[in-house]
């Protein structure tokens, strides 16, 4: 009994000590966002603000274009969130629920999507986005997005799908439904877990995105939140303190979401993992 | 036999109607680019401009490219970081969370994976604040440590930057792997664990037989993920190194971008778009080949 104590203890000191590896940063983030520029020279791993920097912030949110770049973000998330979860609810059911001939060769080479980085489709497609004059606008961002996303959710939610029993599915065609009306109204809701989980790590994916941002868009108009860190560094880069407050604001959203649903995201790739 | 064509007919206008939505997404995201890409890296493009034909010459070239290969090379080390570094520690500790009790285990589950979270852009300029040499974490705490001999440049200096870089990579990557090995190690069926015990399997010798065979599938996952993570590395060097010093750290898709969009040779840049591509592809089949993993099914 004594033994399998002293066990536990060296595993509790032994997380306690990767935890901290993991989250370091994160404070220092926070700790150096609240400091004079000044004071980044001044020696030791934390550092106690005299007195905390509120100015840093302030000035983040109007030099880094805050604001209007936080907007950009949120209309590009949701849109891209909603359709995502709207493809990948009724893309799954015609790979799972349906049977048809070239089901499992179509649903393979969407899967292996997954895959492929969308890094490879950076140069074709910022041709393309010219070509076709949306390069500077929402539909460079949401195209992309909602392209990269659904395979993933797919792959999660074809793994839930089939934990759902197809008596359920036949006794709602024998009351009549349709199958768009077997769809939304039955399969929908059975699948909330994993649809809320997939909502959530599209969120994370989109909300974080910065390479097809960066690429993509050059007016301040359309911007997303990502890109107020390097518009703060290029013309602001002298003042450090501010560049953390910026990446503050930018990391701070995402934490709150992670917070209030991470047992879902947990839920939901084990949902997904499940093999039915 | 006219009511059963009937039938099948309105099953596969259904079929289609679902599925067209998705799949034209699908292939306006990513096929119609990448077919697009194939067809670029056979021109001599440059800018926006597509040049003329030039056949494989683009690719030849690329054969021939030091910088390219040490971005291979630099990636498939970055692969081996991920596979014998970071899933090996979070497979151990996706083991042992499980020890400490319900509350305990929701505690540092949430805390190890708060960094996926976050944008990469922010914990990589982190990064390159902590590897300042002059306030930066690391020199601070050799310094506290007395180990001022020890202190350098880390990003500049041409013997610790690529290891550098890796180090940041693998830490940043790491809390995805620790929540994909958790889900794994969790759905691990218990009584098979008590059962061997009570045959008398202990530790290592219950893992290697028994654990290993069981998670190899999932294993496979994890070993195509890593690889071509590793090959997308992008962010991480582009706001730390940018490649340098000396191109040391440059990585494939960070090359790709530095063709396509600081010098602009655009058919060059889609050549290694499409080699960088075909490699992710054929991870991906060759894994999911040697377990027999069919996710279709």
């Amino acid at each position: 009994m004594k033994k399998k104590h002293l066990y536990t203890r060296i595993w509790m000191i032994i997380f306690v000590i990767i935890s901290a590896i993991q989250i370091y940063p994160i404070i220092y983030l926070i700790d150096f966002s609240f400091l004079k520029t000044s004071d980044f020279y001044v020696s030791g791993l934390f550092k106690w603000p005299s007195s905390p920097q509120w100015g840093n912030y302030i000035n983040a949110w109007t030099n880094g274009n805050v604001p209007r770049f936080f907007l950009n973000s949120v209309v590009v998330c949701t849109v891209s969130i909603a359709v995502t979860l709207f493809l990948v609810l009724t893309l799954s059911y015609a790979f799972i629920k349906m049977q048809w001939h070239g089901r499992k060769l179509l649903f393979g080479i969407m899967l292996l999507g997954m895959m492929i980085p969308p890094h490879t489709t950076l140069i074709p497609n910022y041709g393309l986005y010219e070509a076709l004059g949306i390069r500077d606008s929402y539909l460079s961002m949401i195209i992309p997005y909602i392209a990269f996303n659904v395979p993933f959710g797919l792959f999660l939610m074809a793994g839930y799908l089939k934990t759902i029993p197809d008596s359920i599915i036949e006794s709602a065609k024998i009351d009549g439904c349709g199958t768009f009306q077997t769809i939304f109204s039955i399969v929908g809701p059975l699948t909330k877990p994993a649809l809320s989980s997939i909502g959530i790590t599209t969120f994370l994916n989109c909300w974080n995105e910065y390479v097809m941002a960066s690429t993509f868009l050059s007016k301040d108009t359309y911007k997303t939140l990502p890109l107020s860190i390097t518009k703060f560094t290029t013309e602001h880069g002298a003042d450090l303190a501010s560049q953390f407050a910026v990446m503050s604001i930018v990391a701070i959203p995402a934490i709150i979401v992670y917070f209030a649903f991470s047992e879902k995201i947990t839920e939901g790739i084990m949902a997904g993992s499940v093999k039915g | 036999m006219k009511e059963k064509t009937r039938k099948t007919f309105r099953k596969y206008l259904e079929v289609t109607i679902i599925i067209l939505p998705g799949l034209l997404f699908f292939v306006g995201g990513i096929l119609f680019p990448l077919m697009r890409s194939l067809k670029m890296s056979l021109y001599s493009a440059s800018g926006l401009d597509s040049g003329t034909f030039v056949g494989l010459q683009n690719y030849q070239t690329l054969m021939k490219d030091k910088i390219f290969w040490i971005s291979i090379r630099n990636a498939a080390l970055l692969a081996l970081g991920y596979i014998f570094i970071s899933h090996p520690i979070a497979v151990v500790i996706a083991w042992n969370i499980r020890k400490l009790g319900d509350r305990m285990e929701k505690l540092f589950r949430t805390l190890l994976f708060v960094p996926a979270v976050i944008n990469v852009i922010v914990l990589v300029k982190i990064w390159a604040f902590m590897y300042n040499p002059d306030f930066g974490s690391i020199n601070t705490l050799l310094r506290m440590l007395g180990l001022d001999s020890l202190t350098r440049n880390w990003l500049s200096d041409l013997s610790t930057a690529l290891p550098s870089v890796i180090v940041m990579a693998i830490w940043i990557g790491w809390s995805w792997s620790f929540l994909y090995d958790y889900v794994a190690v969790k759905s691990l069926p218990q009584d098979v664990f008590e059962a061997t015990r009570v045959d008398g399997a202990h530790g290592f010798q219950l893992h290697f037989r028994i654990t290993l065979p069981m998670i190899l599938p999932v294993i496979s996952v994890f070993f195509a993920t890593a690889i071509i993570n590793a090959f997308k590395t992008m962010e991480v060097v582009m706001l730390s190194t940018d490649g340098g010093p000396l191109n040391t750290t440059q990585f494939v898709a960070n090359y790709m971008y530095l063709r396509g969009f600081r010098t602009f040779q655009t058919g060059y840049a889609n050549a290694i778009s499409i080699v960088f591509a075909l490699i992710c592809i054929l991870v991906t089949v060759l894994f999911f080949r040697l377990t027999k993993n069919d996710i279709t099914e």
